[in-house]
């Protein structure tokens, strides 16, 4: 091959794939080590300094390998800190910014251009906004044209993209029939999830770690309900049952996790009998690597797509079968006033009585619970006691708390007496085990915001603890003291309980909402983010299924065949739209357009056909045959076009009168009786 | 084994070739003598779909699996885009000039596009079947012309191979190739070799025992210069003394009875013969002076001018050897 053009270093082409790689690696920011962003930026400062042609020559790829090397050494150092995913697209970035430095063969772009696809891909498990998708949407078809310009040199870059653009918009329907019909499977295999974002419940509770959840906005999912919603009182959202105590933190219980694995091996999920009205809705989660979902009460999936992905856990806990790395959504039906006593009693008293042995840990506190438990005997009124004492003992609900490190119970309740909702489940969950009690802390959101009629969006900072107890016959039952101390956090939620603290002090988004302005765009967005989830990120077997069946009817085999038929046709058809040569006509100019059907007026008039005749000729022959006012506009007519055809450079505005009186002629004509 | 098998295959392969898309010195490209398939490029393009159907399945991520579901819409499409864009065109081939042994001779395809509103774009590659000669422009839309130098070693008159033309317009993922046969010889001339003039007086008849014939160009007189006389045969003397531009005109002593003869030649191997005879024939065409070429059996009656020289030439080109297939190498 005969070298015949520029080198690739100094092809529009190599700079453009350059720039849009530092874009995408940029926009991951989040994920991505520091030193890998710089490495990434540094590499595309290099592909531009060689673009202008200050410095030319290619380090060699030995320099390369080995500064590659040094990368994976410093990557797998890093590697345990981050987790395995983050390791691979960090992996993902670093190879690509060094093929970035060594870009020097066509093959090189290829691969690089083959990597900003899959990275752009990778970049959907941390954004998946719409937004974003446009951004990410637009980087695809930069990739392309930068590709497209090193193929078409000759060409400029702004042309290419004006073909690029054409191109993406008419492979978009295709892709679209293709996301509706091809089939949405299960994950095939496990793969490595990241780690759970900062913000969010863990399964670890210290009372002051969902304080400290009330400091972010973030939003937790959203749900839309289909028919009644529940009372604001009565939106408990159950994430986490917590039933091990160490004097300190709430964690799930170990045995409840074995047993919850056995079940799961014999396949034998819990699923009580559920009685009483109901609530349907569908939630839509944000990706938080965890298996834990969101559900009132008692909730079990409302249809097949939810039942596969949900495992329904004997502690009334809901888990999804893999972690939720992107927006998730399942649709579930809640029955609040079902029998919560359908458990195996013996494992859940076993769990829920065990305590913290050691006499040190939190002495007052068990003192207290004996004299309580010497003084009444009925179980009900044990806990009445309790949360007599929290009203009696001016208990304030506050955010920001004292540090309570040694005794947290014996501090909260003797000491300090203030503090936030964890705090009080903590302190009343612990004192009930005390009194032989079987009790336990829940935690999960309360509230909710109401999005429009019917959709919910609940945010990190509803998160919420409460108590459940196991009352004789009744079962688990809910308590929550919260709602003794605070009675406007559960009415009207926690924006309201603390008014006077500085909610979300932190959080200048937040403050910025107060704006109205700011406000309306941000119910806007919200909105559109809502449908967004709703129909792209949350469009999913179930939904899949529901179109069939709206679309066929009933869903059977023979009707899928069709079905499938029809969609190959579509997109032929479609590709015949876009590819089938002169299916659209000629398009005249409008000046010959025009004139032409001025002489077919005449023609029909007067009977003399134009044939061959030139504009002038013909003009001269239908003279006498044409009334006279007519005839005199034909002249007229003729000559502007003969000017208009012969003459060059004739302005817009002419054509635009030719045209106008071609209009009026041909009207005038018509009016005409026959000759 | 394997290069038998080969063989027959390509052998097969040239037959179907021919019936395919039979020769022409220009081809309009269409369905019939256009192949389409995705490059190595294509399918790692391919690959990557792959990859990231997989991924977004595993995270259950629409988002991810709309990408990819794009990705194959666009593969779709450029499987269309690419053989439109191909088979706007229409290749010819430019007669090659004959050139002589070891030299290089220009291959000159000429782009035309066939309706000015949908023009070809992109580069185009061309090789010949069967040898290594390639090349690509990559601005071929633009200039319109592919241009390749064919090596040449010896002499004879070579059949052309087919040209293979690929474009991999626009994105890289579909190369769209044709194999076109032009029809067209290369002609090589023999190499001069120098060598001082040896003339041949004699009859046909009188077969080839005379001697050389010295001397054709005796130095006859001066005449006034006319604009289109060589300039070699300008007396520059003259004109460096003052005097006006003079032409010295030569006469040929035996003009009528010039012939040039491999006979004479039976002592040198047929190819340095053949080079002495090519140098002669330019010489002699250069002097304008009449004169007949005796190949064997093949005789070229005498004559004069460009007509003359190539049929001469052409004549040494062919002695004794069929017409074969081009080789580079």
């Amino acid at each position: 091959m005969q070298p015949i053009d520029k080198l690739i270093r100094n092809q529009t082409a190599s700079l453009l794939m350059a720039i849009v790689f530092c874009i995408l690696s940029i926009s991951l920011f989040e994920p991505l080590l520091f030193w890998v962003l710089l490495i990434a930026v540094c590499a595309t400062a290099m592909r531009v300094v060689m673009y202008i042609g200050w410095y030319q020559p290619v380090p060699s790829s030995r320099t390369i390998n080995l500064l590659g090397l040094l990368c994976c050494v410093c990557l797998v150092w890093f590697s345990f800190s981050i987790g395995l995913l983050l390791t691979m697209v960090n992996l993902l970035i670093l190879a690509g910014a060094l093929k970035l430095m060594l870009l020097n063969a066509p093959r090189d772009l290829f691969h690089l251009f083959c990597t900003a696809l899959f990275v752009i891909g990778i970049g959907f498990t941390f954004h998946q906004s719409f937004v974003m998708t446009l951004f990410y949407g637009l980087l695809t078809l930069a990739l392309l044209v930068a590709l497209a310009r090193y193929f078409t040199p000759s060409q400029t870059v702004s042309w290419h993209a004006k073909r690029v653009l054409t191109m993406g918009i008419q492979a978009l329907p295709i892709a679209i029939l293709l996301f509706l019909i091809v089939p949405k499977l299960p994950p095939l295999w496990k793969m490595p999830v990241g780690k759970s974002t900062e913000t969010g419940l863990t399964d670890t509770v210290s009372p002051g770690d969902i304080a400290s959840l009330t400091q972010s906005s973030e939003l937790v999912f959203r749900a839309t309900f289909e028919g009644p919603v529940p009372e604001p009182h009565e939106r408990y959202w159950r994430a986490i049952t917590l039933e091990q105590f160490d004097g300190k933190q709430w964690t799930v219980s170990p045995l409840r996790k074995q047993a919850r694995q056995q079940y799961r091996l014999l396949n034998y999920e819990f699923s009580p009998s559920l009685s009483g009205s109901w609530w349907q809705y569908e939630v839509i989660a944000q990706p938080t690597n965890k298996h834990w979902l969101y559900g009132i009460d008692i909730a079990v999936p409302a249809d097949h797509a939810s039942d596969q992905m949900i495992w329904r856990g004997a502690d009334y806990q809901i888990l999804s079968e893999s972690p939720l790395s992107t927006r998730r959504a399942y649709r579930l039906r809640s029955y609040p006033n079902a029998d919560m006593s359908q458990t195996l009693e013996s494992l859940d008293q076993r769990l829920n009585l065990q305590k913290p042995e050691s006499p040190a840990v939190n002495p007052l506190t068990q003192e207290w619970a004996r004299d309580i438990a010497t003084r009444f005997s009925d179980p009900e009124d044990k806990i009445k006691a309790v949360l007599e004492y929290f009203i009696t003992q001016g208990f304030t609900y506050t955010l920001t708390p004292p540090a309570m490190p040694d005794q947290p119970v014996d501090d909260f309740l003797f000491t300090h007496q203030q503090g936030f909702c964890s705090h009080y489940a903590s302190a009343m969950a612990y004192t009930l085990r005390l009194m032989d009690i079987p009790a336990r802390m829940v935690a999960g959101y309360h509230g909710g915001e109401v999005l429009q009629p019917g959709v919910l969006s609940v945010y990190q900072y509803d998160a919420h603890a409460w108590v459940e107890a196991w009352i004789g016959e009744q079962g688990w039952v809910r308590f929550d003291p919260t709602a003794v101390i605070a009675p406007q956090r559960i009415q009207f939620g926690i924006q309201q309980a603390v008014e006077e603290e500085a909610f979300l002090a932190n959080n200048q988004l937040a403050r910025l909402k107060q704006l109205p302005f700011l406000a309306d765009l941000q119910m806007l967005y919200s909105l559109m983010d809502y449908q967004w989830s709703r129909w792209v990120l949350g469009f999913d077997a179930q939904r899949q299924q529901n179109l069939l069946a709206l679309l066929l009817g009933k869903v059977t085999g023979k009707s899928i065949t069709y079905l499938v038929l029809a969609i190959f046709g579509v997109i032929g058809l479609l590709l015949a739209l876009y590819f089938i040569p002169h299916w659209r006509k000629q398009q005249m100019e409008p000046v010959v357009l025009w004139y032409q059907k001025a002489v077919t007026a005449v023609a029909g008039y007067t009977g003399i056909q134009r044939k061959n005749l030139g504009p002038q000729a013909y003009q001269d022959k239908v003279f006498a045959h044409l009334p006279p006012a007519s005839s005199a506009q034909f002249r007229s007519l003729s000559e502007q076009y003969i000017r208009l055809q012969y003459q060059p450079a004739q302005p817009d505005r002419k054509t635009a009168a030719f045209v106008s009186d071609c209009k009026a002629f041909i009207r005038q004509i018509r009016r005409q009786p026959a000759a | 084994m394997l290069a038998r098998l080969s063989a027959r295959f390509n052998q097969y392969h040239e037959r179907w070739l021919r019936k395919r898309i039979p020769a022409s010195n220009r081809y309009t490209l269409h369905l019939k003598n256009v192949f389409i398939f995705p490059t190595r490029f294509g399918f790692g393009y391919l690959l990557t779909c792959i990859s990231l159907f997989l991924l977004g399945t595993n995270y259950q991520n629409n988002l991810m699996l709309l990408l990819c579901q794009f990705l194959l819409a666009v593969f779709l499409l450029h499987l269309f885009i690419s053989y439109r864009n191909f088979t706007a065109t229409t290749l010819s081939l430019k007669p090659i000039a004959p050139v002589t042994a070891g030299e290089h001779a220009l291959l000159t395809v000429q782009l035309e596009d066939k309706h000015p509103q949908q023009p070809f774009y992109g580069g185009l590659h061309m090789q010949l079947r069967g040898t290594s000669l390639s090349l690509l422009n990559r601005r071929a839309d633009q200039e319109k012309q592919l241009k390749l130098l064919l090596p040449t070693r010896v002499r004879g008159i070579f059949n052309l191979p087919r040209i293979t033309f690929s474009s991999t317009y626009p994105l890289g993922l579909f190369r769209c190739w044709t194999h076109l046969d032009f029809e067209q010889q290369l002609i090589v001339y023999p190499a001069p070799v120098p060598s001082s003039l040896r003339l041949d007086s004699a009859d046909t008849t009188q077969g080839d025992t005379s001697g050389p014939n010295l001397g054709i160009d005796e130095f006859d007189s001066l005449r006034h210069f006319r604009p289109g006389d060589p300039m070699n045969r300008v007396a520059w003397k003259q004109a460096a003394k003052g005097g006006d531009l003079a032409t010295k005109t030569f006469t040929q002593s035996r003009q009528e009875s010039g012939w040039l003869s491999l006979a004479m030649y039976q002592d040198e191997p047929l190819e340095k013969a053949l080079g002495l005879l090519s140098y002669q024939v330019n010489r002699l065409i250069g002097q304008q002076q009449t004169f007949g070429l005796r190949l064997g059996d093949q005789i070229v009656e005498p004559g004069s001018g460009e007509q003359h020289k190539l049929q001469c030439l052409g004549q040494l080109a062919q002695y004794r050897t069929t017409d074969q297939p081009y080789a580079a190498d």
